[in-house]
Parts: C-alpha cells; sequence; structure tokens
C-alpha cells in the first residue's frame, strides 16, 4: 500500500501542476462572471503552495555537514597529595 | 525537449494576445496573465533544468545559478516559506485580491507585478537560449 502511494507521488505532482495551469485559465472568466468564490481563491492558493513540493521547484541539496568528533579534554589531574 | 519548447513559447505569447472584456480592470487582467504564464514559464524553466542540474551547472552556470534563485526559500505572509517563484505569484496574488477589496492601490500592483514580470522574462530568456551552444552573453540580473 505505502509503495503504491510513493509510486503515485510523481503522478500526482504532474496533476497539481497541470490543475493549477487549468484553474488559472479559467479563473479570470469565473471572476467576470462572478462566479469565482472567496473559497475558490483559498483553495488556489493552496494548490499553487502545493507545485512548490514538485521536485524542480527543490533547490540542489547541501552536502551533509560532517560530524564534528567531541572535545577531548585532558584527564584530571590528581591534586591530592599525600 | 525542442518540440516541447516551442509549443510553450508559441502559448506563452499567444497568452498575452487575450481580448479584454468590456467592463473588466485592465491591471486585474493583465496581473492574472502575468501570474498564469509566469508560472507556466517558470515551471517549465526549473523543469529543464531539473532533468539536468549537473550539466547546467557546469556548462551554463548561470542558468542554473538564477533557477537555484528561483528555487530559495522565502517567508511568504510571516511564517509560510515557499521557493522564491511560487512566492513571486502569490504575492502578485494576493495583492490583486486586495486591490480588489479596495486594501491596495494601482502603483501597488504595478510594483509587483513589474517585479514578477523580471523574473519571468528572464527566465523566458533562458528557455528560448537553452538550444543555443553558448549561453555567456546572458543580459545581467541581480539575484542578490
Amino acid at each position: 500500500m505505502e509503495t503504491a502511494i510513493i509510486a503515485a507521488i510523481p503522478s500526482i505532482i504532474q496533476g497539481i501542476t497541470a490543475l493549477v495551469s487549468y484553474i488559472q485559465s479559467v479563473r479570470t472568466a469565473a471572476q467576470q462572471n462572478n462566479v469565482w468564490t472567496p473559497d475558490m481563491e483559498t483553495s488556489y492558493q493552496s494548490m499553487l503552495a502545493s507545485a512548490a513540493t514538485a521536485p524542480e521547484w527543490q533547490p540542489d541539496s547541501v552536502p551533509a555537514a560532517q560530524p564534528v568528533a567531541p572535545v577531548q579534554f585532558p584527564a584530571p589531574v590528581n591534586t591530592n597529595i599525600s | 525537449m525542442k518540440k516541447y519548447l516551442i509549443i510553450t513559447c508559441c502559448s506563452l505569447l499567444l497568452a498575452g494576445c487575450a481580448a479584454l472584456a468590456p467592463g473588466t480592470d485592465p491591471i486585474v487582467v493583465r496581473a492574472q496573465q502575468t501570474e498564469t504564464v509566469g508560472y507556466a514559464t517558470l515551471d517549465t524553466f526549473l523543469k529543464v533544468d531539473n532533468a539536468n542540474r549537473s550539466l547546467f551547472a557546469t556548462n551554463a552556470p548561470a542558468l542554473h545559478q538564477y533557477a537555484e534563485w528561483l528555487r530559495a526559500p522565502q517567508v511568504v505572509n510571516g511564517t509560510n516559506v515557499y521557493p522564491r517563484g511560487i512566492a513571486f505569484m502569490l504575492s502578485l496574488d494576493t495583492i490583486v485580491q486586495q486591490y480588489q477589496k479596495g486594501l491596495a492601490n494601482s502603483n501597488q500592483v504595478a510594483n509587483v507585478l513589474a517585479t514578477a514580470e523580471t523574473a519571468i522574462t528572464q527566465a523566458q530568456w533562458y528557455i528560448s537560449s537553452m538550444g543555443a551552444t553558448s549561453l555567456t552573453n546572458q543580459p545581467a540580473i541581480n539575484t542578490k
């Protein structure tokens, strides 16, 4: 099930991109006919924002920082002189 | 790939020729047309760069640098973080909404519109130049 969902992600993202373009193409006409509601505008903005998850919108991967070795403190000096 | 780019460029050019319906606000229509063309342009440009990032980074560093500039995360509305290209479109959409509600004036819309158009024009230039062997004569843009 999870594998099928992961495999479907690219097509879902492609679908979002196509959907954004389609909504944009009909929005102006919908506004002129007073059928474009605030809820539709909110949904449109959410859809546009979700397009940012597509691979082409991700910046180059930054190499992971190398782990820093723990600082070795010198062994405590025994000051108890007997 | 070349056929895809030609079709995209033609559709982008034709989108700007749409007739203006009577009674519509020209700046709103222009902003929405820019938003539509802009999203398609930036998405196409980034898709092509994403197809072979290492090639463009080596052979056309300015192009790849511009793609990375569009991908750089930006804070929108105080809390949300989006790539700069998406942030341009969201900002344009938000200012148009405010303008339609009387909360912003046409100069503010024009300013956001000009910023978005500059970014889109640069991406269009890179798309049209992708078939060229040299990308050394690209116009300078301040990506700082």
